[in-house]
Protein backbone atom coordinates (compact mmCIF):
# COMPACT_ATOMS: atom_id res chain seq x y z
CA UNK A 1 0.00 0.00 0.00
CA UNK A 2 1.51 3.40 -0.88
CA UNK A 3 1.42 6.04 1.65
CA UNK A 4 -0.53 9.30 1.44
CA UNK A 5 2.51 11.27 2.05
CA UNK A 6 5.68 10.40 1.90
CA UNK A 7 8.47 12.26 2.44
CA UNK A 8 11.56 10.61 0.31
CA UNK A 9 15.26 11.59 1.04
CA UNK A 10 14.75 15.17 1.29
CA UNK A 11 17.52 17.41 1.68
CA UNK A 12 17.21 21.81 1.66
CA UNK A 13 18.76 24.40 3.26
CA UNK A 14 18.99 28.46 3.11
CA UNK A 15 21.70 29.86 0.87
CA UNK A 16 24.67 27.24 1.80
CA UNK A 17 23.64 25.96 4.99
CA UNK A 18 22.47 23.03 4.99
CA UNK A 19 19.13 21.89 7.25
CA UNK A 20 17.48 19.11 5.80
CA UNK A 21 19.81 16.10 5.31
CA UNK A 22 17.99 13.37 4.22
CA UNK A 23 14.81 13.22 5.74
CA UNK A 24 12.37 10.23 5.37
CA UNK A 25 8.96 9.46 6.54
CA UNK A 26 5.24 8.86 5.63
CA UNK A 27 1.91 9.16 6.51
CA UNK A 28 -0.97 6.90 5.53
CA UNK A 29 -4.62 7.62 5.16
CA UNK A 30 -6.52 7.60 8.36
CA UNK A 31 -3.26 8.13 10.62
CA UNK A 32 -1.75 11.34 12.67
CA UNK A 33 1.76 11.57 12.57
CA UNK A 34 3.86 13.72 15.34
CA UNK A 35 7.42 15.44 14.53
CA UNK A 36 9.28 15.92 17.60
CA UNK A 37 13.11 17.15 18.02
CA UNK A 38 14.87 20.49 19.61
CA UNK A 39 14.48 23.72 18.16
CA UNK A 40 16.03 24.81 14.65
CA UNK A 41 16.60 21.39 13.73
CA UNK A 42 14.62 21.84 10.78
CA UNK A 43 10.55 20.67 11.16
CA UNK A 44 9.01 24.14 9.42
CA UNK A 45 11.59 23.80 6.77
CA UNK A 46 10.46 20.11 6.27
CA UNK A 47 6.87 21.20 6.24
CA UNK A 48 7.62 25.12 4.11
CA UNK A 49 9.22 22.13 1.35
CA UNK A 50 5.54 19.86 1.79
CA UNK A 51 3.76 23.31 1.21
CA UNK A 52 5.50 24.68 -1.69
CA UNK A 53 6.80 27.33 0.26
CA UNK A 54 10.63 26.23 0.25
CA UNK A 55 12.35 24.28 -2.33
CA UNK A 56 14.30 21.66 -1.39
CA UNK A 57 17.57 20.58 -3.35
CA UNK A 58 17.30 16.64 -3.18
CA UNK A 59 14.77 14.26 -2.59
CA UNK A 60 10.93 14.07 -2.91
CA UNK A 61 8.03 14.67 -1.38
CA UNK A 62 4.83 12.25 -3.03
CA UNK A 63 1.08 13.09 -1.98
CA UNK A 64 -1.01 10.06 -3.49
CA UNK A 65 1.75 8.63 -5.98
CA UNK A 66 2.22 12.03 -7.38
CA UNK A 67 5.16 14.53 -6.76
CA UNK A 68 4.44 18.31 -4.86
CA UNK A 69 7.96 19.64 -5.59
CA UNK A 70 6.17 21.49 -9.36
CA UNK A 71 3.44 22.49 -7.35
CA UNK A 72 3.06 26.12 -6.38
CA UNK A 73 1.54 26.49 -2.74
CA UNK A 74 -1.88 27.13 -3.89
CA UNK A 75 -1.28 23.57 -6.16
CA UNK A 76 -0.26 21.59 -2.87
CA UNK A 77 -3.62 23.57 -1.24
CA UNK A 78 -5.91 22.65 -3.70
CA UNK A 79 -4.94 18.56 -3.84
CA UNK A 80 -5.96 18.93 0.31
CA UNK A 81 -2.62 19.13 2.11
CA UNK A 82 -3.29 22.05 4.27
CA UNK A 83 -0.75 24.32 6.73
CA UNK A 84 -1.29 26.12 9.48
CA UNK A 85 2.04 27.70 10.19
CA UNK A 86 4.36 28.65 13.31
CA UNK A 87 3.77 31.90 15.29
CA UNK A 88 1.84 33.25 12.06
CA UNK A 89 0.41 36.90 12.97
CA UNK A 90 -2.40 36.48 10.40
CA UNK A 91 -3.64 39.01 8.20
CA UNK A 92 -3.77 41.75 11.41
CA UNK A 93 -5.68 43.87 10.00
CA UNK A 94 -8.31 41.86 8.75
CA UNK A 95 -11.36 40.70 10.67
CA UNK A 96 -11.62 37.39 11.75
CA UNK A 97 -14.71 36.52 9.49
CA UNK A 98 -12.47 37.86 6.24
CA UNK A 99 -9.62 35.60 7.22
CA UNK A 100 -11.85 32.93 7.77
CA UNK A 101 -13.85 33.89 4.34
CA UNK A 102 -9.84 33.98 2.89
CA UNK A 103 -9.03 30.43 3.98
CA UNK A 104 -12.05 29.41 1.97
CA UNK A 105 -11.56 31.14 -0.93
CA UNK A 106 -9.26 28.14 -2.43
CA UNK A 107 -11.57 25.63 -1.22
CA UNK A 108 -12.88 24.41 -4.08
CA UNK A 109 -15.52 22.66 -3.38
CA UNK A 110 -18.11 26.54 -2.34
CA UNK A 111 -20.86 24.57 -0.89
CA UNK A 112 -18.40 22.63 1.70
CA UNK A 113 -17.98 26.61 2.85
CA UNK A 114 -20.80 27.29 5.17
CA UNK A 115 -20.84 23.82 7.29
CA UNK A 116 -17.02 23.96 7.59
CA UNK A 117 -17.62 27.59 8.95
CA UNK A 118 -20.47 26.28 10.98
CA UNK A 119 -17.53 23.56 12.59
CA UNK A 120 -14.79 25.85 12.66
CA UNK A 121 -17.41 27.54 15.35
CA UNK A 122 -18.06 24.72 16.82
CA UNK A 123 -14.82 23.56 17.43
CA UNK A 124 -14.00 27.67 18.45
CA UNK A 125 -17.07 29.21 20.07
CA UNK A 126 -14.73 32.36 21.25
CA UNK A 127 -13.70 32.88 16.93
CA UNK A 128 -17.59 33.10 16.51
CA UNK A 129 -18.02 35.78 19.11
CA UNK A 130 -15.16 38.10 17.69
CA UNK A 131 -15.98 37.68 14.08
CA UNK A 132 -16.00 41.36 13.70
CA UNK A 133 -12.55 41.86 15.71
CA UNK A 134 -9.33 42.90 13.78
CA UNK A 135 -6.86 39.96 13.82
CA UNK A 136 -4.16 41.99 14.75
CA UNK A 137 -5.97 42.36 18.45
CA UNK A 138 -6.57 39.20 19.37
CA UNK A 139 -4.64 37.18 21.73
CA UNK A 140 -2.21 34.64 21.47
CA UNK A 141 -4.53 31.56 21.66
CA UNK A 142 -7.56 33.51 20.12
CA UNK A 143 -4.74 34.10 17.25
CA UNK A 144 -3.67 30.04 17.26
CA UNK A 145 -7.62 29.02 17.01
CA UNK A 146 -8.22 31.37 13.73
CA UNK A 147 -5.24 30.07 12.42
CA UNK A 148 -6.10 27.00 12.71
CA UNK A 149 -9.93 27.57 11.60
CA UNK A 150 -8.17 29.41 8.33
CA UNK A 151 -6.86 25.91 7.62
CA UNK A 152 -9.92 24.05 8.33
CA UNK A 153 -11.53 26.45 6.01
CA UNK A 154 -10.05 25.06 2.92
CA UNK A 155 -11.28 21.49 3.36
CA UNK A 156 -7.79 19.75 4.20
CA UNK A 157 -7.58 16.12 3.72
CA UNK A 158 -3.94 16.25 5.40
CA UNK A 159 -3.78 19.14 8.03
CA UNK A 160 -0.49 20.04 8.91
CA UNK A 161 -0.24 22.09 12.47
CA UNK A 162 3.08 23.51 13.31
CA UNK A 163 3.76 24.65 17.03
CA UNK A 164 0.10 25.05 17.76
CA UNK A 165 0.27 25.69 21.15
CA UNK A 166 3.63 27.87 21.04
CA UNK A 167 4.12 30.23 23.91
CA UNK A 168 0.71 29.68 25.00
CA UNK A 169 -0.22 29.67 28.66
CA UNK A 170 -1.59 25.94 30.26
CA UNK A 171 -4.86 26.68 30.41
CA UNK A 172 -5.36 27.56 26.64
CA UNK A 173 -3.01 25.01 25.61
CA UNK A 174 -4.98 22.58 26.93
CA UNK A 175 -8.30 24.15 25.44
CA UNK A 176 -6.07 23.55 22.02
CA UNK A 177 -5.12 20.33 22.79
CA UNK A 178 -8.84 19.17 22.98
CA UNK A 179 -9.30 20.75 20.03
CA UNK A 180 -6.65 19.02 18.42
CA UNK A 181 -8.03 15.58 19.83
CA UNK A 182 -11.16 16.66 18.92
CA UNK A 183 -9.88 17.59 15.24
CA UNK A 184 -7.58 13.99 15.24
CA UNK A 185 -11.05 12.27 14.68
CA UNK A 186 -12.41 14.15 11.67
CA UNK A 187 -10.14 14.40 9.02
CA UNK A 188 -8.51 11.85 7.10
CA UNK A 189 -4.68 12.51 7.94
CA UNK A 190 -2.71 15.12 10.54
CA UNK A 191 0.87 15.98 11.22
CA UNK A 192 1.56 17.50 14.55
CA UNK A 193 4.57 19.36 15.56
CA UNK A 194 4.65 20.42 18.67
CA UNK A 195 7.12 21.25 21.30
CA UNK A 196 4.65 19.77 24.44
CA UNK A 197 5.80 15.95 23.83
CA UNK A 198 2.94 14.97 25.70
CA UNK A 199 0.34 16.72 23.56
CA UNK A 200 1.98 15.53 20.45
CA UNK A 201 2.47 11.85 21.75
CA UNK A 202 -1.59 11.33 23.11
CA UNK A 203 -2.76 13.16 19.76
CA UNK A 204 -1.26 10.83 17.17
CA UNK A 205 -0.38 7.58 16.23
CA UNK A 206 3.39 7.78 15.34
CA UNK A 207 6.23 9.67 15.94
CA UNK A 208 9.16 10.87 14.37
CA UNK A 209 12.30 12.78 15.75
CA UNK A 210 14.10 15.04 14.17
CA UNK A 211 17.63 16.56 14.93
CA UNK A 212 19.86 17.95 12.76
CA UNK A 213 17.87 17.49 9.58
CA UNK A 214 17.64 13.94 10.21
CA UNK A 215 15.08 11.53 11.32
CA UNK A 216 16.74 9.87 14.67
CA UNK A 217 14.17 7.76 16.25
CA UNK A 218 10.52 6.63 15.15
CA UNK A 219 7.99 4.89 16.84
CA UNK A 220 4.34 4.47 18.22
CA UNK A 221 2.99 7.35 20.03
CA UNK A 222 0.91 5.08 23.07
CA UNK A 223 3.99 3.26 22.95
CA UNK A 224 6.55 6.52 23.27
CA UNK A 225 3.93 7.86 25.95
CA UNK A 226 4.63 4.84 27.79
CA UNK A 227 8.80 5.00 27.27
CA UNK A 228 10.68 5.84 30.10
CA UNK A 229 14.11 6.07 27.90
CA UNK A 230 11.90 9.06 25.68
CA UNK A 231 11.01 10.67 28.64
CA UNK A 232 14.64 11.03 29.42
CA UNK A 233 15.23 11.52 25.99
CA UNK A 234 13.11 14.52 25.65
CA UNK A 235 13.83 15.83 29.38
CA UNK A 236 17.06 16.19 28.20
CA UNK A 237 16.61 18.92 25.77
CA UNK A 238 14.32 20.47 28.15
CA UNK B 1 -12.39 85.61 -9.64
CA UNK B 2 -10.73 85.87 -6.00
CA UNK B 3 -7.78 84.92 -4.54
CA UNK B 4 -9.13 82.44 -2.64
CA UNK B 5 -11.48 80.63 -4.51
CA UNK B 6 -8.62 80.88 -7.26
CA UNK B 7 -6.52 78.70 -5.27
CA UNK B 8 -9.15 76.15 -3.55
CA UNK B 9 -10.13 75.54 -7.49
CA UNK B 10 -6.46 74.99 -8.45
CA UNK B 11 -5.11 73.38 -5.48
CA UNK B 12 -8.20 71.07 -5.62
CA UNK B 13 -8.13 69.91 -8.94
CA UNK B 14 -4.50 70.05 -8.76
CA UNK B 15 -4.86 67.29 -5.49
CA UNK B 16 -7.10 65.17 -7.30
CA UNK B 17 -4.98 64.75 -10.36
CA UNK B 18 -2.21 63.74 -7.89
CA UNK B 19 -4.58 61.39 -5.48
CA UNK B 20 -5.31 59.75 -8.83
CA UNK B 21 -1.42 59.26 -9.48
CA UNK B 22 -0.47 58.87 -5.64
CA UNK B 23 -3.23 55.94 -4.89
CA UNK B 24 -1.75 53.60 -7.89
CA UNK B 25 1.64 54.56 -6.39
CA UNK B 26 0.59 54.10 -3.20
CA UNK B 27 -1.22 50.29 -3.98
CA UNK B 28 2.11 49.23 -5.81
CA UNK B 29 4.57 50.46 -2.79
CA UNK B 30 2.26 48.59 -0.47
CA UNK B 31 2.17 45.33 -2.39
CA UNK B 32 5.42 44.80 -4.48
CA UNK B 33 7.32 47.26 -2.41
CA UNK B 34 8.99 49.11 -4.95
CA UNK B 35 8.30 52.68 -6.23
CA UNK B 36 7.15 52.98 -9.67
CA UNK B 37 8.99 55.96 -11.35
CA UNK B 38 7.37 54.69 -14.78
CA UNK B 39 4.24 55.99 -13.30
CA UNK B 40 4.60 59.37 -14.98
CA UNK B 41 5.58 57.76 -18.50
CA UNK B 42 2.16 55.74 -18.21
CA UNK B 43 0.14 58.74 -17.22
CA UNK B 44 1.85 60.39 -21.25
CA UNK B 45 0.99 57.35 -22.82
CA UNK B 46 -2.79 57.64 -21.74
CA UNK B 47 -3.12 61.29 -22.89
CA UNK B 48 -1.23 60.16 -26.43
CA UNK B 49 -3.64 57.11 -26.57
CA UNK B 50 -6.70 59.55 -26.19
CA UNK B 51 -5.13 62.00 -28.48
CA UNK B 52 -5.07 59.52 -31.15
CA UNK B 53 -8.75 58.32 -30.58
CA UNK B 54 -9.91 61.50 -30.53
CA UNK B 55 -8.31 63.45 -33.34
CA UNK B 56 -7.24 60.79 -35.52
CA UNK B 57 -10.55 58.54 -34.99
CA UNK B 58 -12.39 61.28 -33.92
CA UNK B 59 -14.05 59.62 -31.20
CA UNK B 60 -15.64 61.62 -28.69
CA UNK B 61 -13.84 62.69 -25.64
CA UNK B 62 -15.57 60.49 -23.19
CA UNK B 63 -15.12 57.13 -25.54
CA UNK B 64 -11.89 57.96 -26.17
CA UNK B 65 -10.85 58.52 -23.07
CA UNK B 66 -12.70 54.93 -21.97
CA UNK B 67 -10.11 53.31 -24.42
CA UNK B 68 -7.42 54.92 -23.59
CA UNK B 69 -7.45 53.57 -20.09
CA UNK B 70 -8.20 49.95 -21.83
CA UNK B 71 -5.47 49.81 -23.92
CA UNK B 72 -3.36 51.25 -20.39
CA UNK B 73 -4.75 48.48 -18.78
CA UNK B 74 -3.37 46.21 -21.38
CA UNK B 75 0.19 47.56 -21.28
CA UNK B 76 -0.15 47.44 -17.16
CA UNK B 77 -0.54 43.52 -18.05
CA UNK B 78 2.78 43.28 -20.30
CA UNK B 79 4.61 46.11 -17.47
CA UNK B 80 3.79 43.77 -14.88
CA UNK B 81 4.93 40.56 -17.32
CA UNK B 82 8.07 42.39 -18.29
CA UNK B 83 9.52 44.66 -15.80
CA UNK B 84 7.93 43.09 -12.59
CA UNK B 85 7.75 39.49 -12.85
CA UNK B 86 11.40 38.17 -13.69
CA UNK B 87 13.21 41.41 -11.06
CA UNK B 88 10.57 41.09 -7.87
CA UNK B 89 11.49 37.81 -6.48
CA UNK B 90 15.19 38.07 -7.04
CA UNK B 91 17.64 38.96 -3.57
CA UNK B 92 17.67 42.68 -4.00
CA UNK B 93 14.74 42.71 -6.66
CA UNK B 94 12.77 45.76 -5.29
CA UNK B 95 15.63 47.49 -6.34
CA UNK B 96 15.86 45.55 -9.72
CA UNK B 97 12.09 46.33 -10.49
CA UNK B 98 12.32 50.28 -9.88
CA UNK B 99 15.97 50.10 -12.13
CA UNK B 100 13.79 48.39 -14.67
CA UNK B 101 10.80 51.15 -14.70
CA UNK B 102 13.08 53.90 -14.94
CA UNK B 103 14.34 52.49 -18.08
CA UNK B 104 11.63 51.90 -19.44
CA UNK B 105 10.51 55.89 -18.76
CA UNK B 106 13.20 57.05 -20.58
CA UNK B 107 12.42 53.91 -23.76
CA UNK B 108 8.81 55.16 -23.59
CA UNK B 109 9.39 58.55 -23.92
CA UNK B 110 11.44 58.38 -26.82
CA UNK B 111 9.28 55.91 -28.49
CA UNK B 112 6.19 58.95 -28.12
CA UNK B 113 8.65 61.15 -29.32
CA UNK B 114 8.81 58.61 -32.40
CA UNK B 115 5.34 58.28 -32.39
CA UNK B 116 3.49 61.12 -32.31
CA UNK B 117 5.87 63.84 -33.31
CA UNK B 118 6.99 67.03 -31.52
CA UNK B 119 4.20 69.54 -31.90
CA UNK B 120 2.46 70.41 -29.09
CA UNK B 121 -1.00 68.86 -28.87
CA UNK B 122 -3.91 68.97 -26.25
CA UNK B 123 -6.80 66.20 -25.87
CA UNK B 124 -10.44 68.15 -26.24
CA UNK B 125 -11.87 68.41 -22.60
CA UNK B 126 -14.82 66.36 -21.74
CA UNK B 127 -17.34 68.69 -22.01
CA UNK B 128 -17.39 72.68 -23.13
CA UNK B 129 -19.28 73.57 -20.14
CA UNK B 130 -18.13 75.34 -17.39
CA UNK B 131 -19.03 76.44 -13.99
CA UNK B 132 -19.29 79.45 -12.29
CA UNK B 133 -18.28 78.81 -8.15
CA UNK B 134 -17.97 81.89 -6.26
CA UNK B 135 -15.92 83.82 -8.68
CA UNK B 136 -14.00 81.08 -9.88
CA UNK B 137 -14.74 79.59 -13.23
CA UNK B 138 -14.65 75.91 -13.44
CA UNK B 139 -14.11 74.13 -16.63
CA UNK B 140 -15.10 70.97 -18.05
CA UNK B 141 -12.07 68.86 -17.42
CA UNK B 142 -11.57 70.48 -13.98
CA UNK B 143 -14.77 69.54 -12.61
CA UNK B 144 -14.36 66.09 -14.08
CA UNK B 145 -11.18 66.03 -12.25
CA UNK B 146 -12.71 66.96 -8.74
CA UNK B 147 -15.72 64.28 -9.02
CA UNK B 148 -13.71 61.74 -10.51
CA UNK B 149 -10.69 61.48 -8.28
CA UNK B 150 -12.72 60.86 -5.08
CA UNK B 151 -14.98 58.87 -6.76
CA UNK B 152 -12.45 56.48 -8.10
CA UNK B 153 -10.42 56.24 -5.30
CA UNK B 154 -13.41 55.26 -2.99
CA UNK B 155 -14.53 52.74 -6.08
CA UNK B 156 -11.40 51.17 -5.39
CA UNK B 157 -11.51 51.49 -1.45
CA UNK B 158 -14.28 49.24 -1.77
CA UNK B 159 -12.99 46.93 -4.04
CA UNK B 160 -10.22 46.69 -2.02
CA UNK B 161 -12.31 45.94 1.19
CA UNK B 162 -14.70 43.93 -0.29
CA UNK B 163 -13.83 41.96 -3.07
CA UNK B 164 -11.55 38.45 -3.31
CA UNK B 165 -9.27 40.08 -5.26
CA UNK B 166 -9.23 43.11 -3.18
CA UNK B 167 -8.99 40.94 0.11
CA UNK B 168 -5.83 39.01 -1.54
CA UNK B 169 -4.28 42.25 -2.14
CA UNK B 170 -4.80 43.04 1.50
CA UNK B 171 -3.75 39.60 2.61
CA UNK B 172 -0.29 39.48 1.08
CA UNK B 173 0.23 43.07 2.16
CA UNK B 174 -0.14 41.78 5.39
CA UNK B 175 1.48 38.19 5.71
CA UNK B 176 3.24 37.06 2.58
CA UNK B 177 3.71 33.65 3.44
CA UNK B 178 0.45 33.01 5.37
CA UNK B 179 -1.49 34.41 1.78
CA UNK B 180 0.59 31.92 0.10
CA UNK B 181 -0.56 28.90 2.06
CA UNK B 182 -4.57 29.97 1.78
CA UNK B 183 -4.17 29.70 -1.79
CA UNK B 184 -3.05 33.43 -2.64
CA UNK B 185 -0.70 33.46 -6.02
CA UNK B 186 1.11 36.47 -5.93
CA UNK B 187 1.68 37.07 -9.61
CA UNK B 188 -1.96 37.37 -10.10
CA UNK B 189 -1.92 40.03 -7.37
CA UNK B 190 0.91 41.72 -8.46
CA UNK B 191 -0.75 41.81 -12.22
CA UNK B 192 -4.33 43.49 -10.17
CA UNK B 193 -2.17 46.12 -8.52
CA UNK B 194 -0.10 47.01 -11.70
CA UNK B 195 -3.74 47.25 -14.15
CA UNK B 196 -5.48 49.46 -11.38
CA UNK B 197 -2.25 52.00 -10.92
CA UNK B 198 -2.00 52.10 -15.14
CA UNK B 199 -5.42 52.55 -15.09
CA UNK B 200 -5.91 55.28 -12.80
CA UNK B 201 -2.29 56.85 -14.65
CA UNK B 202 -4.26 56.67 -17.40
CA UNK B 203 -7.20 58.54 -16.55
CA UNK B 204 -5.43 61.57 -14.82
CA UNK B 205 -3.53 61.93 -18.23
CA UNK B 206 -6.49 62.09 -20.47
CA UNK B 207 -8.15 64.88 -17.67
CA UNK B 208 -4.63 66.86 -17.63
CA UNK B 209 -4.03 66.84 -21.50
CA UNK B 210 -6.78 68.35 -21.79
CA UNK B 211 -5.74 70.92 -19.16
CA UNK B 212 -2.39 71.42 -20.18
CA UNK B 213 -0.61 70.43 -23.64
CA UNK B 214 1.33 66.91 -23.99
CA UNK B 215 4.45 66.09 -23.89
CA UNK B 216 6.46 62.66 -23.38
CA UNK B 217 7.56 63.88 -20.04
CA UNK B 218 4.06 65.39 -19.23
CA UNK B 219 3.69 63.22 -16.22
CA UNK B 220 7.44 64.28 -14.54
CA UNK B 221 5.91 66.29 -12.42
CA UNK B 222 2.96 64.95 -11.17
CA UNK B 223 5.02 62.13 -10.49
CA UNK B 224 7.41 64.26 -8.41
CA UNK B 225 4.18 65.44 -6.50
CA UNK B 226 2.75 62.20 -6.10
CA UNK B 227 5.68 60.84 -4.11
CA UNK B 228 5.45 63.80 -1.76
CA UNK B 229 1.97 62.60 -1.73
CA UNK B 230 3.62 59.42 -0.52
CA UNK B 231 5.43 60.61 2.06
CA UNK B 232 2.67 62.87 3.35
CA UNK B 233 -0.17 60.34 3.64
CA UNK B 234 1.54 57.73 4.24
CA UNK B 235 1.53 54.21 2.11
CA UNK B 236 -1.23 53.01 4.41
CA UNK B 237 -4.90 54.33 3.51
CA UNK B 238 -6.33 55.37 0.29
CA UNK B 239 -8.20 58.05 2.68
CA UNK B 240 -4.76 59.00 3.45
CA UNK B 241 -3.36 59.66 -0.24
CA UNK B 242 -6.12 61.28 -1.18
CA UNK B 243 -5.87 63.72 1.86
CA UNK B 244 -2.34 64.05 1.20
CA UNK B 245 -2.84 64.66 -2.58
CA UNK B 246 -5.30 67.60 -1.63
CA UNK B 247 -2.93 68.97 0.98
CA UNK B 248 0.01 69.32 -2.11
CA UNK B 249 -2.07 70.37 -4.49
CA UNK B 250 -3.45 73.52 -2.19
CA UNK B 251 -0.38 74.04 -0.75
CA UNK B 252 1.50 74.09 -4.71
CA UNK B 253 -1.64 76.14 -5.55
CA UNK B 254 -0.80 78.64 -2.80
CA UNK B 255 2.94 78.58 -3.07
CA UNK B 256 2.74 79.16 -6.60
CA UNK B 257 -0.08 82.04 -6.13
CA UNK B 258 2.05 84.21 -4.28
CA UNK B 259 5.80 83.29 -4.46
CA UNK B 260 5.54 82.17 -8.25
CA UNK B 261 6.00 79.23 -10.47
CA UNK B 262 9.87 78.89 -9.71
CA UNK B 263 9.43 79.05 -5.72
CA UNK B 264 6.63 76.57 -5.43
CA UNK B 265 8.21 73.17 -5.77
CA UNK B 266 10.90 74.64 -3.75
CA UNK B 267 9.12 75.05 -0.75
CA UNK B 268 6.98 72.22 -1.70
CA UNK B 269 9.79 69.77 -1.28
CA UNK B 270 10.99 72.09 2.27
CA UNK B 271 8.10 71.24 3.66
CA UNK B 272 8.02 67.39 2.48
CA UNK B 273 11.58 67.47 4.03
CA UNK B 274 10.46 68.32 7.32
CA UNK B 275 7.33 66.26 7.35
CA UNK B 276 9.56 62.90 7.29
CA UNK B 277 11.83 64.73 9.67
CA UNK B 278 8.80 64.70 12.13
CA UNK B 279 6.57 61.83 10.88
CA UNK B 280 8.88 59.22 8.85
CA UNK B 281 5.26 56.98 8.59
CA UNK B 282 3.86 60.28 7.00
CA UNK B 283 0.87 62.01 8.51
CA UNK B 284 -1.09 59.23 8.51
CA UNK B 285 -0.68 55.32 9.36
CA UNK B 286 -1.96 52.14 9.00
CA UNK B 287 -4.11 50.40 6.23
CA UNK B 288 -7.53 50.12 7.11
CA UNK B 289 -8.55 48.92 3.64
N1 LIG C 1 14.58 32.01 6.08
C1 LIG C 1 15.69 31.44 6.62
N2 LIG C 1 16.91 31.84 6.23
C2 LIG C 1 18.02 31.30 6.78
N3 LIG C 1 18.00 30.34 7.71
C3 LIG C 1 16.81 29.90 8.13
C4 LIG C 1 15.59 30.42 7.62
N4 LIG C 1 14.57 29.79 8.23
C5 LIG C 1 15.13 28.90 9.07
N5 LIG C 1 16.46 28.96 9.02
C6 LIG C 1 17.40 28.13 9.81
O1 LIG C 1 17.15 26.79 9.53
C7 LIG C 1 17.29 25.99 10.69
C8 LIG C 1 16.04 25.16 10.90
O2 LIG C 1 14.95 26.02 11.18
P1 LIG C 1 13.47 25.50 11.33
O3 LIG C 1 12.61 26.66 11.54
O4 LIG C 1 13.17 24.60 10.20
O5 LIG C 1 13.59 24.64 12.65
P2 LIG C 1 12.44 24.08 13.60
O6 LIG C 1 12.83 22.68 13.88
O7 LIG C 1 11.12 24.32 13.03
O8 LIG C 1 12.63 24.96 14.90
P3 LIG C 1 11.55 25.42 16.00
O9 LIG C 1 11.27 24.22 16.86
O10 LIG C 1 12.23 26.50 16.75
O11 LIG C 1 10.35 25.89 15.26
C9 LIG C 1 17.57 26.95 11.83
O12 LIG C 1 18.95 26.91 12.10
C10 LIG C 1 17.17 28.29 11.30
O13 LIG C 1 17.97 29.30 11.83
MG1 LIG D 1 9.49 25.33 13.65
Amino acid sequence: MTAMLSVEGLHAGYGRSSVLRGIDLHLDEGEAIGLLGPNGHGKTTLLRCVSGLHRPTAGDIRFQGASLLPLSPRAVLRRGVVQVPQGSRLFPRMTVADCLRLGGAANPDRSARRPLLDEVFGLFPKLQQRSAQLAGTLSGGERQMLSIGIGLMAGPRVLILDEPTLGLAPKVKHELADAIRQLRGRLEALVLVDGDMDLVLRATDRFYVVESGQVVQTGDSVAGADSARMMSLFLGDV
Amino acid sequence: MDAFAAILLSGLVLGSLYGLMASGLSLMWSTLGVFNFGHGVLLALGAYFAWTFTEQLDLPVALAAVLAVVVLAVVGVVYEIALVRPFIRRENGAMLVMVATLAVTALVQSVIQLLWGPQLRRVPQFTSASVSLSGATVSGNQLVALVAAPVLVGALFLVLKRSPIGIAVRALEQNRDHARLVGIRPAAVYVFVVVIACVLAAFAGVLLAGIQFMTPTMGDDPLLRAFVVLAFGGTASLGGTLAGAYLIGLLEAATTYFFGLSWSPVLLFLAMIVVLLLRPEGLIRQRTA
